[in-house]
């Protein structure tokens, strides 16, 4: 027997509501998931019969309730920080810049002997590797880091504005060919690093933050 | 507002446990209505209070309709409440020193 349309809707509404919750903390682990939404249904639930006292519908109940809580994008990737521990954001940083480090420091040499060997130095070239590892190491950073303070977001244009330039640069300088290829594979790599780290840390459902907490006063 | 919440939820769970949407109705009752927020901003505040020990969190399925999660106050809570409690007085006396009240403004 299915209930009546009336007590169907406000049900209908709250999960939706749920779901669309659901999507913004993602990244939270299943566990931590699941009781945020429950703790959330349970909110929504007390708030709608207070409506409904007032005499209020359940259906406007439910949509009084809903609109009582506040943007949900907003709350939930505050939920989705703090719910972060440390350890965790720790690890994922450690992750974003292995990964960066790691990649940029193989694929370097080999981008090296690919394009440029002709005419910068020997296959295979330890100076690559170097300049790949320090590059991938700043990237890995810039993907942990994310702007919430102006120290962040002027280490992410520190690295970025001087790595675009040098790309400019060697694209321009006709008079050493062999350095545009140099510039395109800074490019390049640069991408398929930051795309692995975000996978990487993607997929172990790490939240990558820097805590803007010190910045609040208590 | 959204610096002060931590304190505001703190200041309620001082006088017993209570849900999330406890909480909201005791803070704005306590305002009368002059704290006006949006309701979900409290649980971000909850998961730092919580992560931080301040607060700790039970599911209560005792009630009808669905399990809540109701928090009270810890040791450390308590300490870490009276030190907001100081900070804030201390603050708030500061800028009534500042400002003042009782006196009329004189024209030139």
């Amino acid at each position: 027997m299915s209930n009546p349309p009336d007590q169907d809707q406000p049900t209908a509404l709250r999960e939706e509501f749920l779901d669309r919750f659901a999507r913004v903390i993602e990244k939270c682990s299943p566990m931590e998931r699941f009781e945020t939404l429950s703790e959330i249904r349970a909110h929504l639930v007390a708030s709608a019969a207070a409506y409904e006292e007032l005499g209020l519908s359940p259906v406007e109940a439910m949509t009084a309730a809903i609109d009582s809580f506040g943007d949900i994008r907003k709350i939930g990737r505050e939920v989705m920080i703090e719910s972060a521990s440390p350890e965790r954001s720790r690890l994922s940083g450690f992750v974003s810049v292995g990964v960066g480090s790691i990649s940029s420091a193989m694929l370097f040499p080999l981008a090296d002997a690919a394009f440029v060997v002709t005419h910068t130095v020997s296959n295979p070239s330890p100076g690559m590797a170097a300049i790949g590892a320090v590059t991938g190491f700043f990237l890995g950073l810039c993907l942990f880091l994310r702007p919430r303070t102006l120290p962040v977001a002027a280490l992410r244009a520190g690295l970025f504005v001087p790595t675009i330039l040098l790309i400019l640069v060697c694209l321009l300088n006709r008079a050493i060919p062999g350095l545009k290829f140099l510039g395109l594979t800074f490019l390049g790599f640069g991408v398929v690093n930051a795309m692995a780290a975000a996978f990487v840390v993607r997929s172990l459902r790490f939240v990558p933050t820097v805590r803007g907490r010190k910045l609040s006063a208590k | 507002m959204k610096g002060n919440i931590q304190t505001l939820i703190l200041a309620v769970l001082e006088s017993g446990p209570l849900h999330g949407y406890g909480m909201v109705r005791e803070i704005q009752a306590r305002s009368e209505d002059a704290l006006a927020f949006g309701e979900g901003t409290i649980y971000p505040a909850l998961k730092a209070l919580e992560r931080d020990g301040f607060i700790e969190g039970a599911w209560d399925t005792s009630a009808t309709g669905p399990a809540r999660k109701v928090y009270s106050l810890t040791q450390n809570g308590a300490y870490e409440l009276a030190r907001r409690r100081d900070v804030w007085r201390r603050f708030t006396h500061s800028i009534d020193q500042v400002i003042g009240g009782e006196q009329s403004v004189q024209p030139a």
